[in-house]
């Protein structure tokens, strides 16, 4: 690739042809504010505070805009760049309303930091504020389903504009009216109606768009834990954030607070659709099984008996007791989602294996749902049909998933085996939230009530129809309570990691796939997931790097002042180089000794 | 011998005759120094409405992490803004009054109060909430008066 060198501060700064002087300036970890270039969309040059002065050109440049060419000689510190800098600020801030208090971008926000490091100290203006729709958060009017708008603190950089057009592929927002009165409008106040609206709240540098889910909700400083995890509502395996609200740490345990995109370049780039950034709230809900469950007594009569909340080892020898009567008979299947991770998956066939012998892999099922999502032609982030994250994973380990990818799962010969009574014990593993991730199981939970099945062991994370009907409900965990890996529809394994705690007795459910085994008497040798992992990485190929993934834990709160807004996080991977480690690195792999706690080191006073 | 004796007898017995300085605690109080701090107090506008937007900027402030809130939009049952705190709390064992909570209000809603009975039965009582901190409203005031 053809490279161009230039001169930055005084700095040669080597960059790939083609490249913009901010995109060198923040490569090299030289600090130029910006806000309507984003390195996901187009560049506009609308908001004009990348200026920077490059010799032999007779007036300031928008580095943005510019490309870099050999021999270029930038300043971004020169005195005209910096009181011009100034003045653009002061602009900008001119109409921006001083409710930072109430606004949820208050304390990542592009505005404050780059004001606060480039602005002037006070502002000159003397007459009132232009206002839209009220003052504060009554400002706040509705922008679809998924968001609201404040224009009074739009500053018009034409992000989202860009990203309507140019992602989405449906250009849903524009600027109406000019000059003074430019304002972002939808048709008509419809709002932003998309798959992928969410993002715009990252996009946006200021509060102007912001998410209803995360309304009110925190203060960034409250969210002192990041865990840097995956996705698995479907099989794209977007890169996600998970951010976790504990502070003060007496009034509450840490909880979920929100889900962000992280920046993969080759699955998902800076996005991720509205249905994994809002769909995580039944994790922490009213619904979740907290303990196991078993009806009164063994036998046929226990159909009448009531499902009753009972522990582990109460739970585990009858568990057994029945699996054994059910195994005899010899029409004994597994039921397994797709959203069931690479380790439960594998020892889920080791178990089978052990239990079934040479037909372990035709009493084994994989199911997953498959929904087509209303996007347009053009967009650029599609999301995919398929909603579960491993079913390339499931075929990998030798499952038949028929078609993959292509379609939902085919359960009808299951079905039939089941209402023809030829399979009399069924054991469901469903990690999946209150729809669950098997289509219509309905007749299961029918075949259980008529006695065309004479035991249902259901894994799950919430009550459903099927767990209502089950003889025996074990607790799972949700994919971020447990470090798994999952293979998408790429053929990419990702790691997910685990960023809280099942909840009450919940095990990971590899961890209670191993345990039913050992009361089997199956030699499944396991202490940890990464002990699954590792032996997976021995036994499958392609995967020999499964066991070297990294997993992340909840980044301390001392680091949080180094994050800022959740999309712009590649940015803080340049600059601020010469600070230590901020979120998302501090990277722990298992079976490595652990790193110290990354802390600022204090300066000397002077 | 004798002298020292009578000297401090009279100076009991002038005393007797001074004004008293012990107050009959409690059923009588001595008013606090003006910038006495106490135990918090969550004011109210004057119309009626909660101060009080939830930024959270007292919870930042605190030393000692004694404070707890959270943001909620209002759905107009509540005398306070579109934005107001449906829980607020502090922790008495932790509070040490300093008042930065005060300081850092860019609402002017929280101040330090002179109550400085903070003596309870219970530990669960350890905690104050909206209850024990805001001014109570008028009698009179409806929620709906200030949408």
């Amino acid at each position: 690739m053809d490279s161009v060198t230039l001169t930055i501060d005084g700095r040669p700064v080597t960059v790939a042809k083609g490249k913009t002087v901010l995109q060198a300036a923040i490569e090299s970890g030289i600090s130029v504010p910006y806000y309507c270039y984003h390195p996901g969309i187009s560049i506009d040059g609308s908001c004009r505070v990348c200026v920077v002065k490059i010799e032999k050109m007779p007036k300031l440049q928008t580095s943005c805009s510019t490309l870099c060419a050999d021999g270029m000689v930038v300043s971004t510190r020169d005195r005209d760049v910096v009181e011009a800098r100034a003045g653009v600020f002061e602009f900008l801030l001119i109409n921006h309303p001083l409710d930072c208090p109430v606004c949820d971008k208050g304390g990542e926000c592009p505005l404050q930091d780059f004001s606060y490091t480039f602005g002037p100290a006070e502002s000159r203006m003397d007459f009132p504020r232009r206002v839209f729709d009220g003052e504060g958060v009554k400002a706040d009017v509705d922008f679809g389903p998924t968001l609201m708008l404040n224009r009074n603190r739009c500053i018009l950089c034409t992000r989202c504009v860009r990203f309507m057009k140019e992602i989405d592929g449906d250009a849903q927002i524009g600027i109406v009216d000019r000059g003074y009165g430019s304002e972002i409008a939808t048709f008509q106040e419809q709002g932003v109606h998309s798959l992928i609206s969410g993002n715009l709240m990252d996009v946006c540098p200021v509060g102007a768009i912001l998410t209803k889910d995360y309304r009110f909700k925190s203060r960034p400083w409250d969210n002192p834990g990041v865990v840097d995890t995956i996705c698995t509502l479907c099989s794209k395996g977007c890169n996600t954030s998970a951010w976790l609200k504990a502070k003060p740490e007496w009034a509450r345990g840490s909880r979920l607070i929100r889900m962000t995109p992280r920046y993969n370049p080759d699955v998902n780039g800076y996005w991720m659709c509205d249905i994994g950034r809002f769909n995580y709230h039944w994790i922490e809900g009213e619904n979740r099984l907290r303990r196991p469950m078993m009806r009164g007594s063994a036998g046929s009569a226990a159909q009448a008996a009531p499902l009753e909340a009972s522990a582990w080892h109460d739970v585990q020898p009858r568990l057994r007791d029945r699996l054994q009567e059910a195994g005899s008979g010899g029409a004994f299947h597994f039921l397994a989602s797709a959203h069931a991770s690479m380790e439960e998956l594998f020892v889920l066939k080791q178990l089978a294996e052990a239990l079934l012998g040479g037909d372990a892999m035709k009493s084994v099922s994989i199911g997953w749902e498959a929904t087509e999502k209303p996007q347009p032609a053009t967009t650029k982030f599609k999301v995919p049909v398929t909603d579960a994250p491993n079913v390339n994973g499931a075929r990998d380990l030798g499952f038949a998933v028929g078609r993959g990818n292509e379609g939902p799962a085919d359960l009808s010969g299951l079905r039939k085996a089941v209402e023809a009574g030829t399979v009399k014990a069924l054991y469901v593993i469903d990690p999946a939230g209150p729809k669950g991730s098997l289509g219509d199981i309905s007749w299961i939970a029918a075949a259980r009530r008529s006695g065309a099945l004479s035991l249902l062991v259901v894994q799950a994370v919430v009550t459903s129809e099927l767990t209502e009907a089950a003889d025996f409900v074990l607790p799972g965990s949700a994919w971020v309570e447990k470090d798994a890996i999952y293979t998408n529809d790429q053929g990419r394994v990702q790691a997910a990691s685990r960023a809280i705690a099942p909840p009450g007795e919940a095990l990971e459910d590899w961890q209670i796939l191993v345990n039913v085994g050992r009361s089997l008497g199956v030699a499944l040798p396991y202490e940890s997931s990464g002990d699954v992992r590792r032996a997976l990485a021995a036994a499958m190929t392609g995967y020999s790097e499964a066991e070297r993934l990294a997993f992340m834990r909840p980044v301390p709160a001392s680091t949080w002042m180094q994050a800022s807004n959740p999309s712009e996080r590649w940015k803080w991977d340049f600059l601020f180089q010469d600070l230590p480690p901020t979120k998302g690195h501090n990277v722990q792999m298992e079976g490595l000794p652990a790193q110290a706690t990354p802390f600022i080191p204090l300066k000397p006073v002077q | 011998m004798i002298k020292p004796i009578l000297v401090g007898l009279a100076t009991t017995f002038r005393h007797m005759f001074k004004k008293k300085v012990a107050v009959n605690y409690p059923d009588e109080k001595i008013p606090m120094f003006p910038k006495f701090r106490g135990k918090q107090v969550l004011m109210r506008d004057e119309n009626g409405l909660e101060k009080c937007v939830a930024c959270g900027l007292c919870a930042v402030a605190c030393p000692a992490d004694a404070i707890y809130l959270e943001a909620a939009e209002n759905d107009g049952t509540v005398m306070a803004g579109p934005r107001y705190a449906s829980l607020y709390q502090i922790h008495k064992t932790r509070c040490i009054f300093c008042g930065y909570c005060e300081e850092a209000c860019p609402v002017s809603a929280i101040f330090m109060g002179k109550d400085y009975e903070t003596a309870v039965y219970s530990k669960d009582d350890f905690i104050w909430d909206k209850s024990d901190l805001l001014v109570p409203g008028a009698a009179n005031a409806k929620p709906s008066q200030q949408m």
